[in-house]
């Protein structure tokens, strides 16, 4: 009988030894997705000792200290770093407060959204035909239906508050995860390993739960991240059109809102929780680009042979010219 | 033909058992695709993919299955694995009628009867140890609680199949082509199945590797006992490996003979053809051959001809080959074809 | 004259290719020498990951990110494509002095572009050729490569076509500036074998008729047998053997080559037992430091630690091994007396 010598090393094989400090060495060297990690890591940080470290109430309103502008300015001070409101509460404070809520409620959402989505993406997947049919259409149906008008009709019938807004995102943002989830169930209900897998006898739970399931997650990670931004934006919305979080709870969105009025004053109002916003989604979308190049196997390959390219070129090494670009 | 006829006293090959009754008998199987839905309420537009098909399989014997791509020989595959359902015909594994087995009895029959696939790539779950994909049908029928339960067990296997003793605790993505397939031949054997399917096994290998797996499904056999339904395109492996071969075309059967005979004295065009357009590698033989280039390309399944589906490349056609179809006659003993004309 | 047809159209010298990959560089060629002249068909034979279509994406300048050439020359008639301002030359050798046909064809035309305008977009691009000229010239190349009904099929869009057909509009293509040299990487692989017959006795032809000079990669040792003159076969990045078909099939001097064809199954022969390679090439990443094959020879000693040079064995014939001509495999007999085939 044959006999085998050890397994040749295949280039899969290698980079799993410390995979963690590799992949650390990948982010520092892609300074977007590094950026937005840090961002982001700063934005959970806030969103959980933002309580402990904001120098002022978030709610703490003075009449005595009424439109201070930033440290910085002509009549600004140290005791409001980036200035007061109208009501002379502290917008450092304020932004502070703000990313805790944009955090609890993107996460509820992302969650809440996900996991729906998937179980739908998944059963109609797998179970395909009519059963397949019946519930795209009804995503369809969903997506046809004007998102905004959705969460006015519900929010008017139960009143704004922060839970009610999570539910009704969760309801208004479902359909992508189904869509895709569904889309990767069936591509991948036509890889030989998961029929090998039904044809050894496995029913059909272990089939989904041990050969499907695990293809969903990086996909999922990344579009998770980025509807995270999607979420962020909509309760910024939602928020400044008074449907979102109510006084005396704080969101940039409300901020931004409360602002406007102000908007020549004291353009420091709508600048920094707007400047918040911004920045979280822009950070956001680059550490998620980061992350779907990171875990697809030949963009990460890509990645690496584009930035070895470029730096033979930098080391202007003289061996035989490369033949064209 | 005196071939043929010597067949019926004694067998080709040692290896195969004479008057043992079938492990598999297809009769008359035909099998529809449902193509496209024209509107979410309507009917399906139907394809034909198998028409007819008749065979059977004995223990401990290798029967070849060769076809063109779109001849639905993949299709028969599975069908005989109940893995997609039959529009018409029976399918008797052991005597017993499993055409509309399903459920739980068929998750049964999966113990007797398993599939080796084309690509070693695809067919091995990346995220599973060689010891959890091996072992997880033994897992799935209840005979071991874990797979580390069934290590020595997986490791006999692994030394069967030839992989090294180490292979238990690493990942697909750890080994060679070849040596997937292997891994891929030992999940198909941990349950002690009696007939494998194996669908194009070495097709996707690379040629010096080929042969390590043709060798190994060779001594397999031998060693279990094991029956084969062998799907390839390439003749010349399948003469290797076959004890009968049948060769099927756009979904019907054309000829089915014993190996020796098939190669050596076939009847349908198609098969001359077939075997003619094989290059054997060596230029002064294969300079010397005479070659058949019919002109013409395979009917596509959507649009069969009628009659005879080779009618439309086959020189010695006549106006009852696009008519009629020719049905399947057996003209020796062991040899059956499908011709007006022979 | 002479001299003019003496000289080698293209060569191929000290080649090396590297990868960067996340695991290390990949030293896809390591040196490869290779040299073909006017009218003549070299067979480029090779498993995957030998570096065949390496080299003849190296010809065409298709190397790209992650691959860069790392050292080594390559000449067209005498001069360099490489070196100096050979870059700026080569392009408008490649494309139209030499041509390449792909394995699938489908990645290769535009699903968009009917075939005809398809054809037409290059002889305007590289001949200059009016519309209206082009029109004709499509025309005249579909009939030449045996496309029926020209004038129907140029309006036609590439999934309309079969398979066998796409690939003769891609010879179409490859031969519509009437190009020296033609490499055809794996041409045949994705057809099957009645397509493939008719696709090879259309090279074939085209190359008498035009005077092309044909480089054929492939791991198929029976294409290489019914078309080929000259035959390199290579093993993990290096030529390790080349030699007039002819001889080196009846009597190849590498073990490799040896092994390949032995271990080859042929239509027509009855062997028991396949000779199997045992093992699997080595990894690129790094690559062995003497001979390539060492690990997998039987008749390795301890010179085979150093690499062999590519030497002349006897008239015509070269082998990269320190015991060259030496039968290596000795399990099985050296060929069955050969079995008739139709």
């Amino acid at each position: 009988m044959a006999v085998i010598s050890p397994a040749v090393p295949t280039a899969a094989a290698k980079p799993r030894a410390g995979s963690f400090s590799a992949l650390a060495a990948e982010l520092w060297h892609d300074k977007a997705g590094l950026f937005g990690f840090a961002i982001i890591v700063l934005l959970i940080v806030l969103a959980f000792i933002a309580p402990l470290i904001t120098p002022y109430d978030p709610a703490l309103q003075s009449v005595a200290a009424r439109l201070k502008p930033p440290v910085w300015m002509a009549k600004g001070s140290w005791e409001h770093l980036l200035g007061t409101d109208h009501l002379g509460r502290d917008v450092l404070s304020r932004v502070m407060a703000g990313a805790r809520t944009s955090l609890i409620v993107g996460v509820s959402v992302v969650l809440l959204a996900g996991s729906f989505g998937v179980l739908v993406g998944l059963f109609a997947g797998f179970k395909g035909g009519r059963t397949d049919a019946v519930l795209m259409r009804l995503v369809d149906i969903q997506v046809a239906f004007p998102g905004l008008l959705m969460i006015l009709l519900i929010v008017s019938v139960i009143g704004p508050s922060m839970t009610t807004m999570i539910v009704v995102l969760a309801i208004t943002n479902w359909m992508i995860y189904a869509r895709v989830v569904r889309g990767i169930v069936l591509s991948v209900r036509q890889t030989p390993y998961v029929e090998a897998a039904e044809v050894i006898g496995c029913k059909p739970a272990r089939v989904i739960f041990k050969h499907i399931l695990p293809n969903l997650t990086s996909p999922l990670l990344t579009l998770g991240i980025l509807e995270f931004t999607n979420i962020v934006l909509a309760e910024a919305a939602m928020s400044f059109l008074g449907l979102g979080v109510q006084p005396p709870a704080t969101s940039w969105g409300l901020d931004v809102a409360n602002g406007k009025d102000y908007i020549f004053v004291a353009w420091w109002l709508i600048t920094f929780p707007g400047l918040s916003i911004s920045v979280t989604v822009l950070a956001i979308n680059l550490f998620a680009n980061w992350l779907r190049v990171t875990t697809d196997p030949q963009e990460r390959e890509k990645r690496f042979a584009r930035a070895k390219a470029a730096e033979r070129r930098r080391a202007g090494r003289t061996a035989p010219t490369p033949v064209e670009a | 033909m005196s071939a043929a006829l010597s067949m019926t006293t004694a067998p080709a090959t040692p290896g195969l058992a004479t008057a043992a009754d079938p492990i598999l008998s297809v009769r008359g199987l035909s099998v529809e695709y449902e193509a496209s839905r024209p509107g979410f309420w309507s009917k399906p537009t139907r394809v034909q993919a198998l028409r007819d098909i008749s065979f059977d399989i004995r223990p401990g014997e290798t029967l070849g299955l060769v076809g063109e791509s779109g001849s639905g020989k993949t299709t028969i595959g599975r069908a005989v694995l109940r893995r997609i359902d039959t529009s018409d015909g029976r399918i008797l594994f052991k005597g017993q009628d499993i055409t509309n087995v399903r459920g739980e009895a068929l998750r049964k029959l999966r113990r007797h009867m398993q599939l080796v696939f084309q690509d070693p790539y695809a067919s091995l779950n990346p995220r599973m140890r060689v010891l959890d994909i091996v072992a997880e049908p033994l897992i799935v029928h209840g005979i071991v609680r874990s797979a580390e339960e069934a290590r020595d067990q997986i490791g006999e296997l692994l030394r069967l199949t030839g992989l090294p003793r180490d292979a238990h605790d690493r990942f697909p993505h750890a080994f060679s082509g070849g040596q997937r397939q292997r891994i891929g031949i030992a999940r198909a054997l941990a349950l002690k199945p009696e007939f494998i399917v194996a669908d194009e096994p070495v097709s996707a290998l690379d040629v010096s590797v080929r042969a390590q797996v043709v060798n190994l499904l060779q001594d397999l056999q031998k060693e279990l006992g094991l029956a084969y339904l062998f799907i390839a395109h390439d003749l010349s492996v399948v003469r290797h490996i076959s004890h009968r071969v049948a060769i099927l075309h756009s979904g019907r059967l054309v000829e089915i003979a014993d190996r020796d005979t098939l190669y050596e004295n076939p009847l349908h065009p198609y098969t001359e053809a077939l075997l003619s357009a094989v290059p054997v590698p060596h230029p002064r033989t294969q300079r010397a051959r005479k070659r058949l280039i019919y002109k013409g390309d395979i009917p596509d399944v959507a649009h069969w001809p009628t009659g005879c589906h080779f009618h439309a490349r086959c020189p010695h056609a006549t106006e009852r080959c696009s008519l009629q179809v020719p049905p399947l006659v057996r003209k020796a003993p062991d040899h059956q074809v499908a011709c007006w004309h022979r | 004259m002479d001299a003019i047809s003496e000289m080698p159209l293209l060569e191929v010298e000290r080649l090396q290719v590297e990868f960067d990959t996340r695991a290390g560089i990949v030293h896809g060629l390591r040196g490869v020498d290779l040299s073909i002249r006017r009218g003549e068909t070299l067979a480029l034979v090779g498993e995957s990951g030998s570096g065949k279509s390496v080299t003849a994406q190296a010809v065409m300048g298709l190397i790209d990110v992650p691959g860069r050439i790392a050292g080594g020359d390559i000449r067209w008639k005498g001069q360099s494509l490489l070196k100096g301002d050979g870059p700026r030359r080569a392009k408008d050798i490649r494309g139209k002095e030499v041509a390449l046909i792909f394995q699938d064809p489908m990645t290769s035309l535009n699903p968009l572009i009917t075939i005809g305008a398809q054809i037409g977009e290059v002889l305007q691009r590289h001949l200059g050729m009016t519309k209206a000229q082009a029109r004709i010239r499509v025309l005249e190349l579909l009939e030449a490569v045996g496309i029926p009904a020209p004038p129907r099929r140029a309006a036609q869009y590439p999934h309309e076509l079969s398979g066998g057909m796409r690939q003769r509009v891609m010879i179409a293509m490859a031969i519509a500036c009437e190009p020296q040299l033609l490499i055809a990487d794996e041409p045949t692989t994705a057809l099957d074998v009645t397509i493939q017959a008719q696709v090879l006795e259309l090279i074939a032809g085209l190359q008498e008729t035009l005077k092309l000079s044909v480089i054929l990669i492939t791991h198929d040792l029976g294409v290489v047998a019914g078309l080929c003159q000259r035959v390199a076969v290579m093993y993990a990045g290096r030529i390790v053997e080349t030699g007039l078909a002819d001889d080196l099939f009846e009597r190849p001097s590498h073990p490799y080559t040896q092994g390949l064809i032995r271990s080859t199954p042929r239509l027509d022969d009855r062997l028991e037992r396949l000779v199997s390679i045992e093992g699997a090439p080595p990894s690129l990443l790094a690559p062995p430091r003497g001979c390539a094959f060492e690990p997998r020879c039987p008749i390795a000693e301890a010179r085979c630690g150093t690499e062999p040079p590519l030497a002349i064995v006897h008239a015509g014939a070269s082998a990269a091994c320190w015991k060259p001509s030496q039968p290596a495999w000795r399990d099985v007999p050296a060929s069955a007396e050969p079995a008739p085939v139709s």
